[in-house]
């Protein structure tokens, strides 16, 4: 087998003298190696390799996309002449100008992450184990169902008809625990995760322990009247919501052909201005950071809204050269296969000052939302949230009263934050790649009894 | 034939040879061609192939799972010694393999006229071009999706108790999705039509029908307020039934999770779990549906009666989780991949028909909600606790029994057990169908299912509205 820059080379040179007018190669190859905890034991241990080809050929405005598993030079041979036959039969796209003329890499801080790359199996069988005692020795009323490890080592490759190959490495870690509580007939689960480039700052004890919280503040849990209430949205549950409702708004694609509530309002005053949000693929260490987007544009920071103003959208290469401008390096498919279409990098929301505690205090009665369900349902053409809350806390000057379940949250992003903005914590948490504080919103529609 | 028959016997024997007590080799192909046109313009034409191989073994240790890509005897060789080697690092207490009737010698091909993958791509094209210029064609109507799926799946699976199957499956469908703008609302309204066939099953259907009615549903919710939230009757079609019982109840059933004491539905058989009106089964092969003969650990998928007359009868399982609840092989396993070993899956899950028509549903509401599958974007269910959410399509508000005006946005929200036990009606007019665009996820893996029921009426579920200033009261 050879090796992926080869593979690549001789790809685009055969596409290259068999006529196409422009050639594109994009190579994956991954190493996975996953532990599933369940109950009392590991239950398997999963690991493989796999490599992943996708190629786009143009024949002056007729494209198309092939991929596929690559076992050797000759299935990537295979697949690029399906791709010949497919963009040959392919009517001409009038809006096609060109692949990337040029291509190369930011630069970036750690991705890349040893301890990653070659998992130590039995230190994370240990963890698991361990993982395991703390629901116990926080309450009898709780216990560990699920955990497990995901580590995931890449190398991608790619190159087109105007330039070399560029490759880089990549590492992504997934850690996840689910506890369950019983007290009586009543019962709770909460799950919490870390999902991260490198190990930095990994602390499974620390994870376990807020789910054994959840899990045991959710035996308490209520319905409560329907009505409006002052909320806040912890990290990961607003983290989920942006990813859901805010992002694909931004993308230029859904933009250019009327998908998106933001047509038309760059320089406008779209949110609160005490909302700062960026995309940026090249900072230190986060998920998504890398060096170079998915047709080889190199990743950068951008000012998305500053001050509560929409400063840019997201581009690819293609819904760029609609505009006549430069690809954001926002180009990333949904597997090599794909076509490249505008995406986040990592996604950032900028934290406020006050921490958690504070912000809850400061609000006389407030409903303090850990986990939902269905946010990603959320309509990100109209801009309309609606998620089921699993987990949350309804709190009076300060003082929990008590747990809440099953209530439905309706509202609007953009009036979310702007008119129903209240602040933003200091604390940030990821969810996978969005980056957010806890928010507070007034005022917000909850559907309960 | 792609897959190699003859590396499977020396795949298991080799696996057997280096102390594996009991293995399943699965090689899997999976061919799938997407065709998008996006508001007047082909905008992706791709084409996918992926093939490898995974061995799933059992040492006195533990379990394992390795696969790869390539298929040279050499790499197969090594994904082996990998499988048994990370077997024996899992350590475990207790480990014993479920065994049941293997599925032996089953050869499962669809039935296909037109071969889609041969049809020529300018036909394809041309098709997809004109339905989506005509839903850009209704006024009101500002952006459309027209998508072709195709997807051939082959796989062979043999295990070391004597099993080996093989299936061919073949499916085809046409989604759309139908962007509205009245004044400042817009909404989408998405559908799929899929079909287990050939292209013949694209040629006979009625497209142009299909595409009209999505346009015009899109621009009607487009003017339609949201209901208030709150708590209603209501009655569920088919489609949306099949979305309700297979992510609300479905996903509880399954062992893995019963396993691990993640599902409401734990140590709660032989328990009324639901009103007398609520018979629920899993089905590997009925009209309508995704086809499984068999899963990917190889035992035969036949029909489960999970739930009859509202008690709790059987669980899902794979034969991992088989040994742990001591329950009998219903064969569920099921994998995306071979990137994947195969866990607890839904296949065809579906209410039973009953004996109401679907005037008797209705005519009992004075005032409720006819909840809508078309447009649906999906759910999801937590079901540890058996709460449940679905965003359903544009819906109809029921007033003393007759269909109303037309509400959108509309999310439905409640606890499994407190719905289903609110089932007090179901009619006779089942309906199941599947995809080939979507399926069900769960960690991380896609598989295709089939789903669906009669229309049900439900006494209480809870409504979530989207804006106060938008609805209907």
């Amino acid at each position: 087998m050879l090796e992926l820059v080869e593979l690549a080379e001789r790809t685009v040179g055969m596409l290259n003298s068999s006529g196409v007018s422009e050639a594109e190669a994009y190579f994956i190859e991954t190493y996975s190696t996953d532990l599933k905890y369940v109950k009392g034991e590991i239950d398997v241990i999963r690991s493989g390799r796999i490599i992943l080809a996708g190629l786009r050929v143009a024949l002056g405005r007729r494209i198309a996309i092939v991929g596929g598993t690559i076992s050797s030079l000759s299935d990537a041979m295979e697949l690029a002449e399906s791709g010949i036959k497919i963009a040959r039969a392919s009517p001409e796209d009038p809006n096609w100008r060109s692949l990337p003329k040029s291509i190369g890499k930011a630069p970036v801080g750690k991705i890349f992450d040893e301890r990653i790359a070659n998992p130590d199996v039995e230190w994370s069988k240990y963890v698991l184990i361990e993982s395991a005692k703390i629901p116990r020795e926080l309450s009898s009323r709780a216990s560990l169902a699920n955990a497990g490890f995901k580590y995931v080592k890449m190398k991608r490759v790619i190159m087109n008809s105007y330039a070399d190959a560029i490759s880089d490495d990549l590492t992504k870690f997934l850690y996840y625990v689910e506890v369950k509580a019983f007290e009586g007939g009543s019962e709770s689960g909460f799950t919490e995760f870390h999902a991260s480039a490198t190990l930095e700052d990994f602390s499974y004890e620390s994870i376990v322990k807020k789910a054994t919280e959840r899990a045991l503040a959710g035996l308490r849990a209520k319905t409560i009247e329907t009505g409006e209430y002052n909320i806040v949205l912890t990290p990961k549950v607003f983290g989920s919501i942006a990813a859901s409702v805010l992002a694909p708004a931004l993308y230029a694609d859904n933009v250019q052909k009327n998908r998106s509530p933001l047509v038309g309002k760059i320089g406008e005053e779209v949110l609160s201005n005490e909302v700062n949000i960026v995309d940026d693929g090249c900072i230190n260490g986060f998920y998504s950071t890398q060096a170079f987007d998915d047709e080889g544009v190199p990743t950068k920071r951008k000012n998305v809204f500053k001050k509560g103003v929409l400063e840019t959208y997201l581009y690819d290469n293609y819904t760029a050269q609609l505009e006549s401008r430069e690809s954001t390096g926002n180009g990333l498919r949904r597997n090599p296969s794909s076509i490249p279409r505008p995406s986040i990098t990592n996604l950032l929301i900028e934290p406020g000052g006050c921490d958690l505690d504070s912000a809850v205090s400061d609000l006389s009665r407030v409903i303090v939302v850990y986990g939902t369900i269905g946010e990603w349902l959320s309509n990100p053409i109209s801009g309309l949230i609606n998620a089921t809350i699993t987990n949350a806390d309804l709190i009076e000057s300060g003082r929990v009263l008590h747990g809440v379940k099953g209530a439905v949250l309706a509202g609007n992003v953009y009036s979310l934050l702007k008119e129903q903005y209240l602040l933003t914590t200091k604390d940030v948490e990821n969810y996978f790649n969005v980056y957010s504080p806890a928010i507070a919103f007034r005022e917000v529609s909850i559907a309960g009894k | 034939m792609e897959l190699k028959q003859e590396f499977v016997e020396k795949a298991l024997d080799k696996a057997l040879s280096l102390g594996a007590l009991f293995a399943v080799v699965r090689f899997h192909v999976n061919k799938y061609e997407l065709i998008t046109v996006d508001s007047g313009f082909l905008r992706q034409y791709s084409y996918t192939i992926a093939k490898g191989m995974g061995i799933e073994v059992y040492t006195s240790s533990g379990r394992g799972y390795a696969y790869t890509s390539d298929l040279s005897w050499e790499s197969i060789n090594k994904t082996i010694e990998r499988s048994i080697s990370i077997a024996r690092a899992v350590s475990s207490k207790k480990l014993e393999v479920a065994f049941g009737e293997a599925a032996k010698k089953i050869s499962f091909n669809t039935s296909v006229k037109k071969d889609p993958l041969s049809i020529d791509p300018h036909e394809k094209i041309e098709l997809l071009m004109d339905l989506n210029k005509l839903s850009l064609s209704h006024v009101g109507i500002t952006s459309s999706i027209t998508n072709m799926g195709i997807e051939v799946d082959h796989r062979l699976i043999a295990s070391s108790d004597g099993g080996l199957a093989e299936s061919n499956i073949v499916g085809v469908g046409i989604a759309h999705m139908a962007v509205g703008k009245v004044g400042l609302l817009s909404e989408r309204v998405y559908d799929s039509e899929s079909f287990i066939g050939g292209y013949e099953y694209i040629e006979e259907c009625d497209w142009e029908s299909f595409v009209n009615e999505l346009s015009k549903l899109a621009i009607e919710a487009s003017k339609a307020k949201t209901p208030s939230p709150g708590a209603y009757s209501a009655v569920l079609d088919n489609e949306l039934v099949g979305l309700f019982i297979h992510e609300a109840f479905g996903h509880a059933s399954e062992g893995d999770l019963v396993r691990s004491g993640s599902s409401i539905l734990s140590g709660r058989l032989g328990e009324k779990v639901g009103s007398e009106q609520v018979t629920i089964v899993d089905e590997g092969l009925v009209d309508g549906g995704y086809p499984v003969p068999f899963d990917d650990e190889c035992t035969p998928k036949k029909k489960t009666i999970v739930v009859e007359n509202g008690v709790l009868k059987k669980y899902l399982t794979s034969r991992i989780v088989a040994t742990f609840l001591n329950n009998e092989l219903t064969g569920n396993a099921r994998a995306m991949n071979f990137t994947y070993d195969p866990i607890v899956r839904q296949t065809n899950f579906y209410i039973e028909p009953g004996d109401f028509s679907l005037e008797e549903l209705f005519e009992d509401v004075d005032y409720g909600i006819y909840l809508r599958g078309r447009g649906a974007m999906g759910g999801q269910v937590d079901p540890s606790i058996g709460t449940f959410t679905f965003h359903v399509g544009p819906s109809y508000i029921l007033r003393r029994g007759e269909v109303g005006e037309l509400v959108r946005g509309v999310i439905v929200s409640g606890n499994i057990l407190d719905v289903l036990n609110n089932v007090d009606a179901v009619a006779k007019d089942l309906k199941i169908r599947t995809s080939v665009f979507g399926g069900c996820g769960k960690e991380n893996q896609l598989v295709r299912v089939g789903d669906g029921g009669p229309h049900v009426r439900v006494r209480k579920i809870i409504v979530g509205g989207e804006l106060e200033s938008a609805r209907v009261s």
